[in-house]
């Protein structure tokens, strides 16, 4: 059952952010989550998520829309809005100076944990993290996963009800990135909220129980992993046509083709839906080569998986592009 | 409550920082000392080698004791160099992304302004009770030791504050450490040569003199001067402090004003 706007732990109403010059980052977005939710915002370099993030945790002040954190607005009450939440930025941001614990203690002191209640939560985060042992060493000594498990913590000191995770796994070897999607996975279940944004796929797939896209600024689709992937309309047959492509009069024809739903044609590769892709990928195959005189560099065909999706809606892959907004 | 808690807050992360960097302290109070050192006691030489230097410098210094003289000049000078790079880890915390989580946080603004400044005014004292210890073993007596020691804390105190607010005010302008540094280093030498740090404003030419004026280093050095050569409070309380520290006040709540209207423009 959904909840009110001031039940839920994050509610976005048409966020609208223009930076100084006119480049609008965001577009009235419209977007929610629940309590104990995990969303995953996935998007493009540039389609708006960083600038929604920093909105959120109150870095920025909207143009127009409102923004509430547990039914707090960010601009009429920011601090009751950031009591609420904890932030973990993309890039690490540790003091080098100081060691594990005493980045907690200041996270702890920053939130205003009463001072009692401090230690017993430091000792147990370090513990989740996994740090306990090395909770007394300077940060320098840090790999890139553990100071990452220090940022997570840090942001958990308070214990808020929405943590937002700006690409928490980004540049981390696989191991830690498990590490991090089973503490996200522990977060859930203990019900507090979660807004991620990820370039990677896997991620949103495994930890989100609701994705959605944004791109130039906008929502353009959201729902749970299965729901987008049942949008795609059926299976998918994927082609690299190598050094190929196609003119608009060869890809009328392949629309014509048995079987094809829809085609989406982007540079050099060619996506199709179907209902059958198994039957479909042979005769795709065999038309590419007595129409271009080229067999297909590479052909694939299965269940659309959310890569296809997002390619699907925005045109783009993941990491195509540019900066980020 | 939570104001005075977050200031307290902030400031225990720049003493880990002290705790942690013994050496940026002990090089930070090499500079004073060896003006200290080498300047103060070579002209004391000069003015004690002949009558007629010693003549020209009562009559222009109201001492012949350099050494005494150069000190308060010394040590204003520290707490300047501190204060006016205070804003450094500012800077470095919104170059890593670290200021944006401390901005995350319902902490209040003005606690990042002010934990800085006392980590400034307490890192300034202590260096100057250093340079201090070097002073008294060089030879330099206060004639009120108790009195220089109230009136340094306080005018320097006054001086910090200002430049301290001024300088985050630069680190939330500039969002690069090197442009920061360019500035900043730009500032130092007018601030120190248009100053009474090395000589008195009767010895300046008339424009340097009247330009010191509006130095706020000088309305720090001249009470604390003052203080050094002075036997009693009464000796000391003349009008001109009360305009030195008017002056002080009205620098700081100046740079108070600019910061504000910096730092709310730089958080929107």
């Amino acid at each position: 059952m959904s909840q009110t706007t001031s039940e839920r732990a994050l509610s976005v109403e048409g966020l609208v952010k223009e930076y100084k010059g006119g480049l609008r980052a965001v577009d009235g977005l419209s977007f929610h989550i629940e309590r104990g939710e995990v969303y995953a915002l996935l998007g493009p370099n540039g389609a708006g998520k960083s600038t929604t993030i920093k909105t959120v945790v109150t870095l920025l002040r909207p143009t127009a829309g409102a923004v509430k954190v547990c039914g707090h607005d960010v601009v009429q009450a920011p601090d009751a809005a950031r009591a609420a939440l904890g932030y973990v930025p993309q890039e690490i941001a540790l003091d080098r100076y100081l060691t594990g614990r005493q980045h907690l203690e200041l996270a702890a002191r920053l939130y205003r944990v009463p001072k009692a209640e401090a230690p017993g939560r430091i000792a147990r985060l370090l513990e989740v993290v996994e740090l306990s042992d090395r909770a007394d060493e300077g940060i320098k000594k840090y790999s890139g996963g553990m100071k990452k498990r220090l940022e997570i913590a840090c942001g958990l000191v308070h214990e808020p009800r929405l943590l937002v995770l700006d690409e928490p796994t980004q540049g981390l070897d696989i191991q830690t990135r498990f590490r991090i999607w089973d503490f996200v996975a522990q977060l859930r279940e203990r019900g507090t909220a979660v807004l991620l944004t990820t370039h990677d796929m896997e991620e949103a797939d495994r930890l989100a129980d609701r994705i959605g896209i944004v791109d130039a600024g906008k929502l353009q689709v959201e729902g749970t992993s299965n729901e987008l992937k049942a949008s795609f309309g059926g299976e998918r047959v994927k082609v690299d046509l190598g050094r190929e492509t196609l003119d608009e009069a060869q890809q009328s024809a392949l629309r014509g083709l048995e079987g094809v739903a829809e085609l989406e044609l982007r540079g050099r590769s060619l996506l199709l839906a179907t209902p059958d892709a198994r039957a479909l990928a042979p005769a795709v195959s065999t038309w590419l080569e007595e129409h271009t005189g080229a067999a297909p560099r590479s052909l694939s065909f299965g269940q659309p998986s959310l890569d296809d999706v997002f390619l699907k809606i925005t045109g783009r892959g993941l990491r195509d592009g540019e900066g980020s907004a | 409550m939570s104001f005075l808690a977050d200031t307290w807050g902030q400031t225990q992360r720049w003493l880990v920082h002290l705790k942690k960097d013994r050496m940026s302290l002990m090089l930070g109070i090499l500079q004073p000392m060896i003006l200290l050192t080498l300047v103060g006691p070579l002209l004391n030489h000069v003015a004690n080698d002949a009558e007629s230097i010693r003549g020209l410098m009562q009559d222009r210094f109201q001492t012949t004791d350099y050494l005494t003289f150069l000190f308060s000049g010394i040590a204003v000078f520290t707490i300047l160099l501190n204060s006016i790079l205070g804003g450094i880890p500012v800077v470095f915390d919104r170059e890593t992304g670290f200021m944006d989580k401390v901005l995350a946080a319902p902490v209040s603004r003005l606690s990042i302004v002010t934990a800085r400044f006392l980590y400034v005014i307490l890192y300034s004292l202590l260096q100057v009770g250093l340079i201090s210890v070097v002073a008294v073993a060089l030879g330099v007596r206060p004639a009120a030791p108790l009195l220089a020691l109230v009136v340094l804390v306080g005018y320097g105190t006054l001086l910090c504050a200002g430049i301290t607010v001024f300088s985050l005010a630069l680190a939330f302008i500039f969002p690069h450490h090197s442009i920061f540094f360019a500035i900043t280093g730009f500032l130092l030498s007018p601030l120190l040569v248009l100053s009474p740090t090395f000589v008195s404003l009767e010895s300046m030419p008339t424009w340097m003199a009247t330009v010191a004026l509006a130095n706020p280093m000088t309305h720090a050095i001249e009470p604390i001067r003052a203080a050094f050569f002075a036997e009693s409070w009464s000796a000391w309380l003349v009008p001109a402090r009360g305009f030195s520290a008017l002056g002080l006040l009205v620098f700081d709540a100046l740079c108070f004003a600019f910061a504000v209207r910096v730092i709310r423009r730089n958080l929107e």
